[in-house]
């Protein structure tokens, strides 16, 4: 080997150590970046992989009355149509352990094959048809569905069926409560058997795959016009069908908002620390090259050229940052997408995570890192490079001391102890390094408040809605105008009419009309924009928040409505705070008389109940005949603390992994600076200093600047957290922006923690200092 | 007084084991302005090293006004340094941030019956240099900061390793000057590290090493005036 290569290599053995440093940080930058940026779109990528793979139904097509066959036929062969299955769908009343329960009965025609919808078996089998009983399969038991065993049999009609096999149906992903649309109660199981044992077959939907749609992501903006180009066209050919399509499937809309909430959190994090990253890596290697000045200026006394002595450096660097972007990539890549991904089984039935690549993303990001800790590589060699020779091979003497600005302030100045005056003048001679310490501390303090702000805001914002807002704890879903219930005597009660409404001639919207203006302000208590309760009168029309947002409504506005095929214009008297779903509240003496009036929905309070006694009267009430549906608190708040819980493991993770790179960046600046400072260490020593007090000369400059950067995380993590909550603004769902003061006091907790693991860290590295340098030339 | 009884040190590089001091016996009184001489790779940095508690002998007793310190420990023999030694670098370790008058503080805020530092810096010239930072001093100027450091914690002796070693003669000599009459006249034990034959003749006790042994110890009862001695 010649000489050159071997010094490289030599060299190369002795920097390693901080070549590795460099190597962590570049790897954990880029993980952090790559993984976030990748979550959301990984976890569409499976779901859409999951539809195709299934053949999802684009539209499903109902009809009033069932199919013929010509019609199916007619619409099978329509162009934009790819494949379609027929099928008889129907909400019925089941016998499951001795009570009555509402499944949806879903008839296909196993043997023509499942072409749409395809089933997944997790236990079982699909039925055949040989047994001696009508084989059927359930749907996966979830919090909303019945366990139904296999062999469970049950004699409908005087035929015997029986359970062989538990599938998953691609409609129905989201653990998110089905209603029977014909009854308004809420499913609780879904059945699927073949039709054969039926006399005559029916068809009262046909779930179809449009011509092309494959080559759409189904969330895509694409894929929303493609479907409503599509929708159109066949509403020309068959007008008097019903079109629903993956927009109207709670499952798909669900899981869309759910990674939409994940998207906003994870694009604002990691792009800080991104850069926080570079900046270290570029300073650790400006040390580096500083250090080998008198080793750059012998080479170039030997005769060596610029360019094999920059050659040896960008060598080292490319080595570096390529080998920390390529395990940053493969650790992003793999781990953070499958955390985010396994926070939502909470919520979801999910097929195996999917992992894309993203190449844009990586390239970019691997580019971006590589290029900028070459490029300053080469500059700083460039600028050592710029000095004589002759001046290379002198230790460049040490940056001169100046008056720092406290010095002219002499009531300060004067009263400060010896320490903390050399502390400050430490403060100003190393400004680079601390500066980094400072944005890095100030950083990861300001991801570590919002992390936890956000969290904070959906628990306030559920608080206020389920506890401080609502009045009452059942909800009622009643048959129109059967709301006079005896049952319901003994408790406060108010009876409304819901009704979906057309805006505008636009959105539909729930509109809720009280049988009593006034009263409803005892089961609600409504809070204006600026958090003022707000009485609700027989003039009044309340507009949820988020509703009147989007729509651009403001106060005073006259807004038409369209409901019961009569259209109105109502004057908007208040825009309501609203943290979960949208609503327009209308007084019911605004409503002429052409509308008809009736209630089926309620409200009630029951103040007096124990919560065995609350638990009785759900059941019973469950059990009335004119009652459609009850929801008590719990399951009103059921949807929010799904959210809020999947939520919670993707901060926890942002948490997490913010305090990790803290952590380490700032070990790697502490180590940066005690290596630029050995001979202080080792002088300090000798003067007879204690260990503690060594440690104190340098770790006091880093305490008060960290606390200083605190200081200014949680003025920054604050408006990083009003910022991402208000980002957070899917369909139903607005947050309070509101923080803990608990959380302050956690994230100033953790972020000194960090410091003191760092301050540990480091003590053995200052111990190890042997005094013995201080009596060398140079460092 | 300063006594040193069959000290030895060995330093072990890889396989190899390298005896720096071998049977080192000594003995320096109080106040005394002692010269210890020899060639480099002689063995006399090692033996301030151990003097002044910043390495430990592998064998042998150093008596400091009776107290052991081969029997101290580390936080002992921290103690020691902080109250007892006074050290004088050959390259200043001045801290470049901080002014003459910090660099003086520095020592002097952790002593137990500290002299006033400005009080020093005037004693040593540099009156109208306190507020001035190490890169706007001379090198003779820096060693006088660095000589006041030293002295401004009062300690029993005084430890130089080649102080003048990085100036020129006259401002070298200025040096010397200050430590003899620091020793005069604070009674001060100064003790000097030197492969500098003519710093000798100012001494009144002239140490020689040679090959990590004692060569010769001698007392000089009429040391030369500073201005006498030719470099």
């Amino acid at each position: 080997m010649k000489a050159y290569p071997r010094l490289i290599l030599r060299d190369f053995k002795r920097l390693y150590k901080k070549l590795i440093a460099i190597v962590i940080i570049v790897a954990l930058g880029v993980a952090f970046l790559v993984g976030l940026l990748t979550t959301a779109p990984n976890m569409r990528h499976t779901i859409d992989q999951y539809y195709k793979t299934s053949n999802m139904a684009d539209i499903v097509v109902q009809k009033i009355t069932p199919f013929t066959e010509v019609e199916i036929n007619t619409l099978l062969s329509a162009p934009e149509v790819q494949a379609g299955m027929p099928y008889f769908m129907i909400d019925e009343q089941i016998e499951f352990q001795d009570a009555h329960h509402m499944s949806r009965i879903v008839l296909l025609d196993f043997n023509s094959g499942i072409l749409v919808n395809q089933l997944t078996v997790i236990e079982g089998r699909l039925p055949n048809g040989n047994g001696s009983n009508i084989e059927v399969i359930v749907e996966e038991s979830q919090r909303y569905l019945l366990n139904i065993p296999l062999g469970f049999t049950t004699v409908i009609q005087g035929q015997t069926f029986e359970v062989v096999g538990i599938v998953n149906h691609p409609w129905y992903f989201a653990y998110v409560q089905e209603i029977s649309p014909y009854t308004g109660r809420p499913i609780e199981s879904m059945i699927y058997a073949d039709q054969s044992f039926l006399t005559e077959t029916t068809f009262t939907h046909v779930a179809i795959t449009l011509n092309n749609s494959q080559n759409f992501n189904t969330f895509s903006v694409d894929y929303e016009s493609f479907i409503d180009l599509n929708v159109d066209r066949l509403s020309q050919n068959f007008p008097d069908y019903i079109f629903t399509t993956r927009f109207q499937n709670q499952s798909f809309v669900k899981f869309g908002s759910d990674v939409q909430i994940v998207e906003v959190i994870a694009i604002i994090f990691p792009a800080f620390f991104f850069l926080i990253t570079i900046l270290v890596s570029m300073s650790s290697m400006t040390r580096i090259i500083h250090e080998q000045r008198i080793q750059i200026g012998t080479l170039r006394a030997l005769g060596y050229s610029d360019r094999r002595i920059i050659l040896k450096y960008i060598l080292y660097v490319l080595l570096a940052s390529g080998i920390g972007v390529m395990l940053g990539i493969a650790l992003g890549i793999y781990s953070i997408p499958a955390i985010a991904y396994n926070a939502y089984v909470a919520a979801y039935n999910l097929p195996p995570l999917e992992i894309a690549y993203h190449y844009m993303y990586i390239t970019l990001i691997s580019v971006i890192m590589i290029l900028s800790v070459v490029s300053v590589t080469y500059f700083s060699i460039k600028t050592v490079l710029k000095e004589k020779t002759s001046e290379l091979l002198k230790h460049k003497a040490p940056r001169a001391g100046k008056k720092i600005f406290l010095e002219y302030l002499p009531f300060i100045w004067n009263r400060l102890k010896f320490k903390y005056k050399s502390t400050f003048r430490n403060i100003f001679r190393q400004k680079r390094n601390l500066f980094l310490m400072f944005i890095g501390i100030a950083g990861s303090t300001a991801l570590l408040l919002a992390g936890f702000g956000i969290k904070d805001a959906v628990e306030i914002s559920g608080d206020q809605q389920f506890n401080q807002m609502y009045q009452f704890n059942i909800e009622l879903s009643i048959a129109p105008n059967q709301t006079n219930l005896n049952i319901l005597v003994p408790y406060d009660t108010i009876n409304l009419m819901i009704q979906t409404a057309q805006f505008e001639n636009q959105d539909y919207i729930n509109i809720l009309i009280p049988e009593d203006a006034e009263a409803l302000n005892s089961f609600l208590i409504f809070r204006d924009l600026s958090s003022k309760t707000t009485q609700f009168n027989s003039n009044s029309v309340f507009v949820t928040k988020q509703f009147a947002g989007l729509n651009n409504v403001s106060l005073g506005d006259e807004i038409l409505l369209e409901f019961q095929g009569i259209s109105s214009y109502f004057e908007v008297t208040q825009i309501i705070e609203f943290y979960f779903g949208n609503y327009i509240y209308v007084a019911p003496n605004l409503l002429n008389d052409d509308y008809d009036l009736y209630f089926n929905r309620s409200y009630v309070r029951t103040p007096n109940l124990d919560s065995g006694e609350f638990l009785n009267l759900v059941e019973t009430l469950r059990l009335t005949d004119d009652i459609v549906q009850v929801q008590s608190k719990d399951d009103l708040m059921a949807f929010f603390n799904q959210t809020s819980a999947s939520m919670d493991s993707v901060i926890i993770l942002l948490v997490v992994f913010a305090s990790l790179l803290a952590i380490i960046i700032n070990y790697n600046l502490t180590l940066i600076n005690i290596s630029t400072r050995l001979k202080e260490m080792a002088t300090l020593k000798v003067l007879g200093y204690h260990e503690k007090e060594v440690n104190g000369y340098i770790f006091r400059e880093t305490f008060i600047i960290s606390s200083f950067a605190i200081l200014l995380g949680l003025i920054i993590g604050r408006s990083l957290q009003y910022f991402i909550v208000s980002q957070i603004n899917v369909e139903g769902i607005i947050l309070k922006n509101e923080i803990h003061l608990l959380s302050y006091i956690y994230t100033v907790l953790l972020s000194f923690l960090f410091l003191i693991v760092v301050y540990i860290a480091s003590i053995p590295k200052i111990k190890n200092i042997n005094m013995l340098e201080a009596l060398k030339s140079f460092e | 007084m300063v006594r040193m009884v069959n000290v030895s040190k060995q330093y072990k590089i890889g396989e190899q084991i390298i005896l720096a001091n071998d049977q080192i016996n000594f003995e320096i009184k109080a106040g005394e302005f002692c010269v210890i001489l020899g060639p480099s790779g002689a063995g006399k940095t090692t033996i301030l090293n151990i003097l002044g508690g910043m390495d430990t002998a592998t064998s042998g007793s150093i008596f400091i006004d009776d107290k052991d310190i081969t029997t101290f420990n580390l936080r002992s023999l921290t103690d020691y340094r902080r109250h007892d030694v006074g050290f004088v670098f050959q390259f200043y370790n001045l801290m470049p941030q901080l002014t003459a008058l910090d660099n003086v503080e520095i020592a002097s805020e952790i002593g137990k019956n500290p002299l006033d530092a400005k009080a020093v810096l005037e004693q040593v010239g540099l009156t109208n240099r306190i507020f001035n930072f190490p890169s706007q001093l001379s090198g003779g100027e820096q060693q006088r900061v660095s000589i006041a450091r030293a002295i401004a914690k009062n300690p029993k002796i005084l430890l130089c390793d080649e102080p003048t070693g990085a100036l020129d003669i006259e401002t070298g000599k200025q040096i010397l000057q200050l430590l003899q009459d620091t020793s005069k006249k604070h009674q001060k034990t100064v003790i000097i590290v030197t492969h500098n034959q003519a710093i000798a003749q100012i001494a009144d006790r002239v140490i020689s090493v040679k090959n990590g042994r004692i060569a010769s110890n001698k007392v000089q009862y009429k040391p030369k005036h500073i201005d006498e001695v030719i470099w």
